[in-house]
């Protein structure tokens, strides 16, 4: 398999190659220059220092050689053949294998021309040992003329040097801007060749990345099985791309089933709560004739019988509304609604509840707090709510209030019961979602999800606010203007 | 499908493309320049540059202006004719010392052994002393003449009578020497070859004086440095390259020799090549030359002249800026 890993090690190992190869490159060059030019610095001290000796003593045995013309003294004579010995040993010392082409040849002419002079400056000797005036004045003249050339060719090679050590800088400037330049081109190669990267990146890994991103949330959209790309490719997002590819239709397929047997459930659900009601209601009928024929002193089961009855009709109602709602056929009926007055209403029937449940009641209840919504529902919000409070919280004070800010209506239903556990708080208001912890309390756990729906059906909101042992306050907010369709 | 566009990097990439072809379609007109040449083996260098097409190359389109004596050359530049001339250091001197103002741009070639003394065997002559009293032919007011009285000097016939001058021009030497007209002739290679026409049956004895040096020389006038120095820089360069090729190597030079001097036959051609040093340069050696060939002069003259400052008469700036080692006159 081509993997992503090793495609990815080409580029880098090239990249790392190209700029480390190249500064390498520029080290080893500027080392091997360096060398070559302190060698020619060298070589070239050398032989001008030489050469400035020479030039020295040439200059001294001219003088010496002046003066041996007109007095023929020995002693000047042996000066001056000291001077060549001089002269000798110092030139012994220049390597002519050292100096370039154009050195080596006035090197040679040098030597020849210093031995030309050497044999007219015998011929001097003679002349004036011979005291003949007029040869004397011509081997003077033919060793000055030799000795004008050896001081050129001194000054040929002194120049020489000095401009040898002029190019080496020159060279060494150059090969300084040079390298700036190499070193500045060797940047713009290495941002190319980064951005080319990060093309080269974008395109086989962010792209696909991003497309998935794209994908994944038009599958959460549309519920619907959509292939990313890149399922074709041999590298890790390849292999991504397939394992996405399978988990969306594995979802998607046990989203569907999930769905069927939802839907089988509500039907089922619908239809059995039909079915109970028709019984039931016969059942209340007979109880309530029954009730009625025995009266007052009748045995107690009537009326307990009686109660199961109407427990078991509202868990049915529930049940009822319930299938309703997920069958979207839940609808509101508005109408003009006095919600203090409602609310009263309904805390007025649960008194014998609470008086049982040992439940304080307080109410505050702000007036003329009139809407346009279902009243019947809303009824069903209160009940439920403080039915949850008699059921959760005995023994507790309840407090009732209604309200009224920016033109919503609120409705607060607190009790000092113990609260909430936060790992149920997040998922109280979905379907059968009981307080499990709390015994002998029934219900399917419909009744806060209920609740909630008929809230929002009016545009508007219900939360909770409890903590364990701090007691439970749900906020109803209506608006009190029927939203716009 | 989203349209793709193309990236401002492919964009800049093509215009940078089409910039260098633009500029390379205008490259600029040959720049013309007339020199003035003699055509022998030491002017090998500007030969092998134009054989090897470094003119054309350098942008230059050279016309070429033979002359058989240096003199001429010098003269024809002097006069306007050619804007560049190749000539050698006497006739230099010469025109130096009566006033002209040549500039020397760089040597060409340095030689001890170019210019010599050819004696035909059987004539009684081996040595520079048996030219005394001899009737030798030697080109007047040429380097060759100031060789001979050098060697004259060196071997004591300094005297006058101690030779017999007779002026005779390069290409008539041979014939002299043929006809016995004279006893030795000085010339500079490759006349008077002996086993060539018209010395075919002859054999022959080279003479060469100690100390003597010879150059020739690129000259030109102030006002073509002042028009046309980008095109005198770039004859120098072409000439620099000629310079390092027959460095690298020497025989290179042999072909171009031949196809550009067919006048001179082909077999002398290698030695005459190797008796000389093609060298680009201006150096102190050549100055002693001049000043020694100025005294010389003068003395022939037997006439006080105003003294010359040959250093004065160098233009080193450009080749300077092409060769700087060649350039072993400190101070500029």
């Amino acid at each position: 398999m081509s993997t992503l890993r090793a495609s990815l090690l080409v580029p880098t190992v090239m990249l790392t190659g190209l700029v480390g190869g190249s500064l390498g490159w520029v080290a080893w060059d500027a080392t091997i220059t360096m060398n070559r030019l302190e060698r020619e610095v060298a070589s070239v001290r050398a032989a001008n220092a030489l050469a400035l000796r020479l030039s020295q003593i040439v200059g001294e045995r001219q003088r010496l050689v002046v003066a041996y013309r007109f007095t023929g003294d020995d002693e000047l004579l042996r000066d001056i053949e000291a001077m060549d010995a001089q002269v000798e040993g110092v030139g012994g010392r220049i390597q002519p294998a050292t100096l370039p082409p154009r050195g080596k040849r006035i090197w040679a002419q040098y030597e020849g021309m210093q031995a030309l002079q050497e044999r007219d400056l015998a011929k001097l000797v003679s002349a004036v040992r011979d005291r003949n005036p007029v040869r004397v004045a011509k081997a003077y003249e033919r060793w000055s003329i030799a000795g004008r050339s050896v001081r050129a060719l001194l000054s040929d090679f002194t120049g020489h040097s000095v401009r040898r050590l002029d190019a080496a800088v020159a060279e060494l400037e150059g090969r300084r801007a040079r390298s700036l330049l190499f070193l500045a081109g060797l940047l713009g190669a290495s941002v190319i060749a980064v951005l080319g990267f990060r093309a080269y990146l974008g395109r086989r890994i962010v792209r696909p990345l991003v497309a998935m991103a794209s994908t994944a949330a038009r599958i959460a959209r549309d519920r619907e099985a959509i292939p990313v790309e890149g399922g074709g490719r041999e590298d890790e997002i390849g292999v991504l791309a397939r394992a996405f590819n399978q988990m969306t239709g594995d979802l998607v397929h046990a989203n569907a089933k999930l769905g069927d047997a939802l839907r089988v459930r509500d039907e089922f659900l619908s239809i059995a709560s039909h079915e109970l009601k028709t019984p039931l209601t016969s059942l209340r009928l007979q109880l309530e004739l029954l009730s009625r024929r025995l009266g007052p002193n009748g045995p107690p089961q009537i009326a307990a019988a009686r109660r199961q009855e109407e427990r078991l009709e509202a868990l049915i109602s529930e049940l009822l509304d319930v299938t309703r709602i997920r069958a979207g056929k839940f609808a509101l009926r508005r109408g003009t609604v006095d919600l203090s007055a409602l609310v009263g209403t309904v805390v007025e029937r649960f008194a014998s509840e609470l008086e049982r449940s040992r439940i304080t009641l307080s109410t505050e209840l702000a007036p003329g707090l009139v809407g346009h919504w279902d009243g019947e529902r809303l009824d069903q919000v209160v009940t439920n709510l403080v039915s949850n409070a008699v059921k959760y919280a005995p023994g507790s004070p309840l407090q009732v209030r209604t309200s009224e800010a920016d033109g919503v209506a609120l409705i607060e239903v607190r009790d000092a019961g113990p609260g909430i556990p936060g790992s149920l708080r997040s998922r109280l208001f979905q379907p059968y979602q009981r307080a499990s912890s709390v015994e002998g309390v029934g219900g399917l756990g419909l009744g806060l999800y209920i609740v909630r729906e008929i809230v929002v059906a009016h545009g508007g909101e219900v939360r909770v606010e409890s903590g364990e042992g701090q007691g439970t306050t749900f906020v109803v907010s209506l608006p009190r203007a029927e939203p716009a369709t | 499908m989203r349209e793709r566009r193309p990236s401002a990097a492919w964009v800049a990439l093509g215009a940078i493309v089409v910039a260098v072809a633009c500029c390379s379609s205008l490259s600029p007109r040959p720049q013309r320049l007339t020199l003035g040449i003699v055509d022998v083996p030491a002017t090998g260098l500007v030969h092998v540059a134009k054989h090897s097409g470094f003119f054309q190359q350098a942008g230059l389109n050279v016309r070429f202006v033979s002359f058989t004596q240096e003199a001429d050359a010098l003269d024809a530049l002097l006069d306007g004719r050619v804007d560049l001339a190749t000539t050698f250091a006497t006739p230099f001197a010469a025109r130096a010392l009566a006033g002209d103002t040549p500039r020397v741009l760089t040597t060409i070639h340095q030689s001890s052994r170019n210019t010599r003394i050819v004696v035909p065997k059987g004539r009684g002559i081996v040595g520079p002393e048996d030219l005394r009293g001899r009737r030798v032919g030697v080109p007047r007011g040429t380097n060759a003449e100031f060789f001979l009285d050098t060697l004259a000097a060196r071997a004591g016939l300094d005297a006058p009578g101690d030779l017999r001058e007779v002026d005779v021009r390069p290409q008539d030497a041979a014939a002299a020497l043929r006809r016995r007209e004279v006893d030795a002739v000085a010339v500079w290679y490759p006349w008077a070859l002996c086993g060539h026409p018209p010395l075919e049956s002859m054999e022959c004895t080279e003479l060469f004086a100690d100390g003597y040096t010879e150059y020739s020389i690129l000259v030109t006038r102030d006002e073509v440095i002042a028009a046309r120095r980008d095109g005198l820089e770039r004859f120098l360069r072409a000439l620099s390259r000629a310079e390092a090729l027959v460095v690298k190597w020497p025989d290179a030079a042999i072909p171009a020799l031949r196809a550009e001097l067919p006048d001179h036959g082909g077999a002398h051609l290698v030695e005459a090549w190797h008796r000389v040093t093609p060298q680009l340069g201006l150096d102190n050696l050549l100055l002693a030359v001049l000043d020694r060939e100025s005294d010389w002069i003068e003395q022939r003259m037997n006439v006080p002249v105003r003294p010359v400052d040959f250093r004065a008469l160098l233009y080193p700036d450009l080749l300077l800026e092409i060769e700087p080692t060649a350039v072993t006159l400190l101070g500029y």
